[in-house]
């Protein structure tokens, strides 16, 4: 158990230390956020209760209040489904697997502990950012938003699932690369 | 053969892809407190016997150090320090980081990275990424990762590659000292004129087969160089006499 759990840190400080993670950190955390502002003003404006019909500019109407935002998040989808990925086929660059067995010779171990890695990075992320882009999104919305800090029950349960996409989605991406069965 | 204490073993090491036949029954041993030389020209089979001995490559036969395998140590670095060609990290990292990372696999203190680093002359590039690393410098970092653990065991391939002239003397004392210091010293190469100058044993592979093993002074009997025994026993020796008769 011991050896494993410095596997998971061993995979984990591996990730952090990797310059695509801080690019994929500032894509979400502060690219996604601010394009979220945008559109939120740019409803602001229009008003909540703007339709194709009073706005021809609009394709349909907009979401209920507790789902505005939800949009924005697709932004980041994709940089974490390229982040498993990248992460995933890092390690047949410049013989990075070899090291990582010469450090851990088992390679279930190795196996598990990158899945878990990247289980907790992703998840980390993925509710920070997607969070964050409500949140800012209500901020943008202003006085007819909801509490940028609280928000509602059902903006919070699409917060988790929409988290919990993401999540399936990077290490799934970053499993492609590594089985049990290679070695490097 | 016996498996001595703090020796090398490889016993009846097989190998296949498909239908070639890789390694055909290698066994050879690498004694504690000497420099076993790993010779053979490319392709011969090198790499390969040392992936299988570090569990990297799976085979029939035993590959051994002390009498246990790789994959059987919980704290890998701690016992064998390994040294392949290529940085085998993420060149947008640190040297630093690199090894860090590689000492917090194994619980190895960070402090021995300073050390390392300065042990293989690398002190100032402790914040160098590893992309802007020369080749020379490039095979150090590896030697300072391979001792990370201070192992008892250390396996480098071809660890000449890229060095220097002062690289190289540099190399030949320092793995000297290693081999005095009581560790046991498995080095493969293909420069036949570097390991004369260094080594106590000589293993000989070529085509997956051992054609000669033992210590250097019988195995280079009265030819005078390593490089005649080697191409007395290699194929390659009589195919270059052919083409200057």
């Amino acid at each position: 158990m011991k050896t494993f759990s410095r596997t998971v840190r061993f995979e984990l400080i591996k990730i952090t230390s990797s310059r695509v993670w801080w690019v994929i950190c500032t894509l979400v955390v502060a690219v996604q956020p601010f394009l979220a502002y945008i559109l939120a003003k740019s409803y602001a404006q229009m008003g909540l209760d703007a339709t194709p019909e009073t706005h021809p500019g609009l394709a349909e109407a907009l979401p209920p209040l507790d789902y505005i935002g939800l949009e924005s998040i697709l932004f980041g989808l994709l940089p974490m489904v390229v982040f498993g990925g990248i992460i995933g086929a890092s390690e047949f660059k410049h013989h990075e697997l070899r090291t990582t067995l010469l450090c851990q010779s088992s390679h279930i171990q190795v196996f598990g502990g990158k899945v878990i890695a990247l289980l907790v990075c992703t998840t980390l992320l993925s509710l920070i950012t997607i969070w964050a882009t409500i949140s800012i999104t209500h901020v943008g919305l202003g006085e007819e938003g909801l509490h940028p800090l609280y928000l509602s029950t059902i903006a919070w349960q699409y917060i988790f699932f929409a988290a919990l996409n993401r999540k399936l989605f990077s290490p799934k991406m970053g499993m492609g690369g590594v089985s049990p069965s290679g070695s490097g | 053969m016996t498996n001595q204490p703090k020796n090398i073993v490889i016993s009846h090491v097989h190998k296949r892809h498909g239908n070639k036949e890789i390694l055909k029954d290698v066994s050879f041993e690498a004694k504690q407190g000497r420099i076993t030389a790993f010779l053979g020209p490319n392709g011969a089979g090198k790499s390969s016997t040392l992936r299988i001995l570090l569990g990297l490559d799976r085979s029939t036969g035993t590959a051994t150090f002390g009498g246990r395998k790789y994959v059987t140590f919980d704290t890998p670095l701690k016992v064998v320090g390994a040294a392949f060609d290529g940085i085998g990290g993420n060149l947008s990292r640190k040297v630093k980081t690199h090894l860090k990372i590689i000492a917090q696999s194994n619980g190895i203190p960070n402090s021995r990275v300073a050390e390392v680093l300065k042990i293989v002359g690398l002190p100032d590039k402790v914040n160098a990424r590893l992309g802007t690393l020369s080749l020379g410098e490039g095979q150090r970092l590896g030697l300072a990762a391979a001792l990370l653990g201070n192992p008892q065991y250390l396996v480098l391939d071809e660890p000449t590659n890229g060095l220097d002239p002062t690289g190289i003397r540099w190399f030949r004392k320092f793995i000297r000292q290693q081999a005095d210091l009581g560790k046991t010293v498995l080095l493969s190469s293909h420069l036949l004129s570097e390991v004369e100058a260094v080594a106590d044993d000589v293993v000989i592979i070529d085509h997956g087969k051992i054609i000669a093993t033992g210590e250097l002074h019988q195995v280079m009997k009265n030819l005078e160089s390593l490089e005649d025994v080697f191409f007395s026993l290699t194929e390659e020796g009589e195919a270059i006499d052919e083409n200057f008769l």
